[in-house]
């Protein structure tokens, strides 16, 4: 590793004097506030995010962009996982990563190998310690991205990563009781620990364009495909099979922009953004309290839509903005079938609809360094009764007040 | 020699004859993709021979990266840069006006000696007021136009007719809106690191959207394990593991699991192990079906022998039972075993099956032991009703071997000792010489930890009222017996299984006292 390192540092050493160029880019948000989940509150914490990358111009054809982030939330936001009756949730993630970006500049293509290592730490409960949460977690990623710009600012984006994550907190009981009271049936065959581990492939396919005069345009599909080489398939009688599990998650959205100005001092930005993610699995579910097989179990479909409007008031570089968003999102569970209050499958498809709703605010109070006030609200139902390990059906609120510093 | 010199001197001569006959401009050089579109033409053409001459209305544009310098009436340079349109106007007279559609361009000119130079964009004017002058304008979305002016004075008027003058190192943008403020214009220096900068947010942007992907996926798995009820908060707060899974250790038989993970505190487990008469489907559901007991006929499998296991890893409770066989119980001799309702497992309904055939299983052995203590015993032979058991006293009645002391008689009591909560506790009492105990704590989890309100459940203690309650919430019991020596067994399960499984005695009877019916 220390070789690398030197390698590195030579080769940097290497480059010219004057060609190389670097530019700090960073900022710091610290907010602090109160959320609550159907009437119970995680009490008054804060977050914080902060980054830092020093940007490296190291020719007219290469840049380094050498970035570092790390972000702490004692107050949940509405877009984390709801549901799972945690108010106090916290958690923590570190991420380090690297990006090379290399143009002639006399070309439109852009090349951009990356690679990054990100470690996140969640702690749901009062008892869990930090370092040891269940769903900790840590993901490494290599990949890059090819750019064609067609239109500055406007380009076409398709990238392709490699990525292993594994949450070293996590082994299956089963495989652990297969262990601590061996010689009795208490584990399946083929019983996998690290079950939650996965490594697969991420590619994505991006672009924006001016629609008009009047019009941005925005174009995003990804695919995420992961592998779960410790986790068996459960067959129809609940036992696990020779075969692993693959998911397959894709995502498309759409979003529209449309600038409007009064006068220097008043404009606003129309926003609407579309979008659908669906989950494709060929790992099946099995409610061994009744011996109930639940194929498909694991995939999904949603669809989303969030309108916004902000309004920018003041000068271009100081301006006060106060944006306003909605957002609707239905998920069905294709094959998993809703539950009485009691757990009793019924028929159909299990599905939720989420309303939500924010209102954020930024007002400057020097150079670089804004006021920051967040408001969030998320209203859930669903056809599933059954709610005793998960609420689909939920109120929540979120209001943060802090700072931002940008550089 | 001389002839060639005057060859040179002629064409290097002949770009600014052009331009300065007839007021017409000449497109002097290119590079990369430029096209033309002569006044009146609906087609673009190549830029073809330079020099060209252009006249007013003629449009040039430019591709990607390309460049394209014009020679404008008067003397002054515009130079187009990628991605630009520009056209001609006629406009002024014995000057020279260009329209600037998108894009960005140059302009520059020395010793106008008060000829106009002016360039249109679609929100503003810019115009030389100066002898020399030299200023960049960059037409954006919208038609916002920032015009920087680098030499001389110029003057950049809005639509509305307000109007502005700018000195070297000074700039201002216009929208439709009008005049913004002006500002200085950083150094090249600057200029090209605040463009470094914005690029490089920019890919940092880019980096985060594709880690919002792989944050959907990590959510998502963190929601699945909730929804499957792999982690659950027990009454007490903490943060409980549990699986649910069945073991298929041979054809006739299975094993139902539950198993629990505390941080700190191992594992814990409820097993439930089914020993039938004939070999079982490798679906299970309609044996699970069965297991409450079969209305109308006979179940087509007899469960023969079971053995019910809670353990920490340490202290077990285990209830073991053989010799069973499906009675009638409405159809027997003893009106005290009748069934009037019975679970339904797809359902989780209470099916009224009074006056029916209800056929249950009856064992003819049945033993509960604590740490290896046998605590109590049944034995019958053939039996036909629960009335027909016999507890056992001098022997084990599984093993049939003989007993050290004879087995105490014991007495069972159900409470609910916290007024208000779904807390159950049943208390068996042994009249040995040690005064023994086994408790069975059974509680109704609310999410986040705490236990239910009674009220929650119509207030119900007993009945399907209770059992319908508890299989609404998550279900956790604890047992402690005297030979546990102050240790525990807690585990939270679905308290479904309970009811599915059968159980020697009644609620009055508690031979078993995990029992929840």
């Amino acid at each position: 590793m220390t070789r690398y390192g030197l390698a590195g540092a030579l080769l940097l050493c290497a480059l010219p004097a004057s060609a190389l160029e670097w530019v700090p880019i960073g900022g710091i948000t610290a907010l602090g506030g109160l959320h609550t989940f159907n009437g119970a509150s995680g009490g008054f914490t804060g977050n914080l995010d902060a980054a830092f990358a020093p940007a490296l111009r190291l020719s007219d054809d290469w840049s380094l962009l050498p970035s570092a982030r790390g972000v702490y939330e004692g107050t949940r936001r509405l877009t984390d996982v709801l549901g799972t009756a945690t108010a106090a949730q916290q958690s923590v993630e570190l991420r380090a990563g690297t990006r090379a970006v290399y143009g002639d500049p006399a070309s439109r293509w852009r090349f951009k190998p990356d690679l990054s290592y990100d470690v996140q730490f969640l702690k749901e409960t009062p008892d869990e310690i930090w370092g040891q949460g269940l769903f900790d977690q840590r993901r490494l990623t290599v990949g890059g991205e090819v750019e064609l710009l067609t239109d500055e600012p406007h380009s076409v984006r398709a990238g392709a990563d490699w990525f292993t994550v594994d949450y070293p907190n996590y082994t299956s009981l089963e495989s652990q009781a297969a262990l601590q009271f061996a010689g009795r049936p208490l584990a399946r065959e083929l019983v996998g620990d690290s079950v939650l581990n996965r490594e697969g492939y991420q590619f994505n396919l991006a672009g924006d364009a001016a629609l008009g005069s009047r019009l941005i345009g925005e174009a995003k599909a990804g695919v995420v495909w992961s592998r779960f080489p410790r986790q068996h398939l459960v067959d129809e009688g609940g036992q696990l099979t020779a075969d692993t599990r693959s998911d397959v998650l894709t995502d498309l959205s759409f979003a529209l922009r449309m600038p409007h100005d009064w006068n220097a001092d008043l404009r606003a930005l129309g926003g609407l953004e579309l979008g659908l993610t669906a989950n494709s699995s060929n790992q099946n579910g099995y409610d061994a309290s009744r011996g109930q097989f639940l194929p498909g179990f694991y995939d999904w479909l949603e669809w989303r839509a969030a309108p916004s409007a902000t309004l920018i008031v003041g000068p271009v570089r100081r301006p006060v903005t106060a944006t306003l968003t909605l957002g609707w999102k239905r998920r069905s569970y294709v094959h998993r079938p809703p539950q009485s209050p009691t757990g009793a499958y019924g028929a159909g498809s299990l599905a939720s609809t989420e309303w939500s709703g924010g209102l954020s605010l930024s007002y400057p109070m020097a150079a670089r360094l804004s006021l920051i006030f967040d408001l969030e609200r998320a209203s859930a139902s669903s056809n599933q009764d059954f709610q005793a390990f998960y609420r689909y059906s939920y109120q929540a609120t979120t209001a943060l007040a802090g700072v931002r510093w940008d550089w | 020699m001389r002839r060639f010199i005057l060859i040179v001197i002629f064409v290097v001569s002949a770009a600014p004859a052009l331009a300065a006959e007839g007021g017409a401009a000449v497109l002097r050089e290119t590079s990369g993709l430029v096209q033309v579109r002569p006044e009146g033409s609906e087609r673009w053409e190549p830029s073809g021979v330079l020099p060209r001459r252009l006249a007013p209305g003629d449009a040039v544009r430019t591709g990607f990266n390309a460049r394209a310098a014009i020679t404008l009436e008067g003397g002054a340079a515009l130079e187009a840069e990628g991605n630009t349109q520009i056209a001609l106007d006629d406009a002024v007279r014995g000057g020279a006006a260009v329209n600037l559609a998108f894009g960005s361009a140059r302009v520059s000119a020395r010793a106008l000696g008060g000829r106009p130079l002016e360039i249109h964009t679609p929100t503003g004017v810019a115009r030389a007021r100066s002898e020399t002058a030299a200023w960049r304008v960059i037409v954006g979305g919208g038609g916002s136009a920032v015009f920087v002016v680098e030499d001389g004075l110029v003057a950049v008027e809005d639509l509305r007719g307000g109007v502005l003058r700018l000195r070297a190192g000074e700039r201002v943008e216009t929208d439709l809106a009008g005049l913004h403020e002006p500002t200085q214009t950083p150094s090249p220096a600057r200029a090209r690191r605040e463009d470094f900068a914005g690029r490089m947010r920019r890919e940092l942007a880019f980096d985060r959207e594709d880690d919002a992907l792989q944050t959907v996926v990590s959510g998502d798995q963190r929601r699945q394990e909730y929804q499957l009820g792999h982690v659950i908060t027990d009454a007490s707060g903490r943060q409980v593991r549990a699986e649910e899974f069945v073991v298929r250790s041979s054809p006739t038989s299975f094993t139902f699991v539950a198993l629990n993970g505390r941080r700190g505190a191992g594992l814990s487990y409820y097993s439930w192990t089914g020993v039938f008469d004939l070999p079982l489907p490798k679906n299970l559901a309609p044996v699970f079906a069965i297991l409450p007991g079969s209305a109308g006929a006979p179940a087509p499998w007899t469960l023969t022998a079971y053995t019910a296991t809670s353990s920490n890893g340490v202290d077990s409770l285990v209830a073991s039972a053989a010799g069973g066989h499906q009675v009638d119980l409405n159809g027997n001799t003893d009106p005290l075993d009748d069934v009037s309702a019975l679970y339904n497992p797809a359902t989780d309904r209470f099916v009224n099956v009074a006056g029916q055939a209800v056929f249950k299983v009856l064992f003819d052995r049945y033993g509960l032991y604590s740490d290896g203590v046998l605590k109590s015993g049944l034995i019958g032979a053939n039996i036909q009703s629960q009335s027909d058991y016999a507890a056992a006293t001098t022997n084990d009645p599984l093993t049939g071997a003989a007993l050290a002391t004879a087995l105490p008689v014991f007495t069972t009591n159900a409470t609910f000792p916290d007024a208000g909560s779904t807390r159950q506790q049943v208390l068996t009492s042994y009249l040995d010489a040690a005064g023994t105990s086994i408790i069975v704590d059974n509680r109704a989890v609310s999410p986040g930890g705490g236990v239910v309100s009674r009220a929650a459940f119509g207030g119900a203690t007993s009945g399907p009222g209770l059992q319908s309650g508890l299989l609404r919430s998550v279900f956790e019991q604890t047992i402690t017996s005297t030979e546990f020596g102050g240790r525990s067994i807690d585990v939270l399960l679905s308290a479904r299984v309970l009811f599915e499984t059968p159980v020697i005695g009644t609620p009055s009877v508690r031979s078993e006292p995990r029992s929840l019916q």
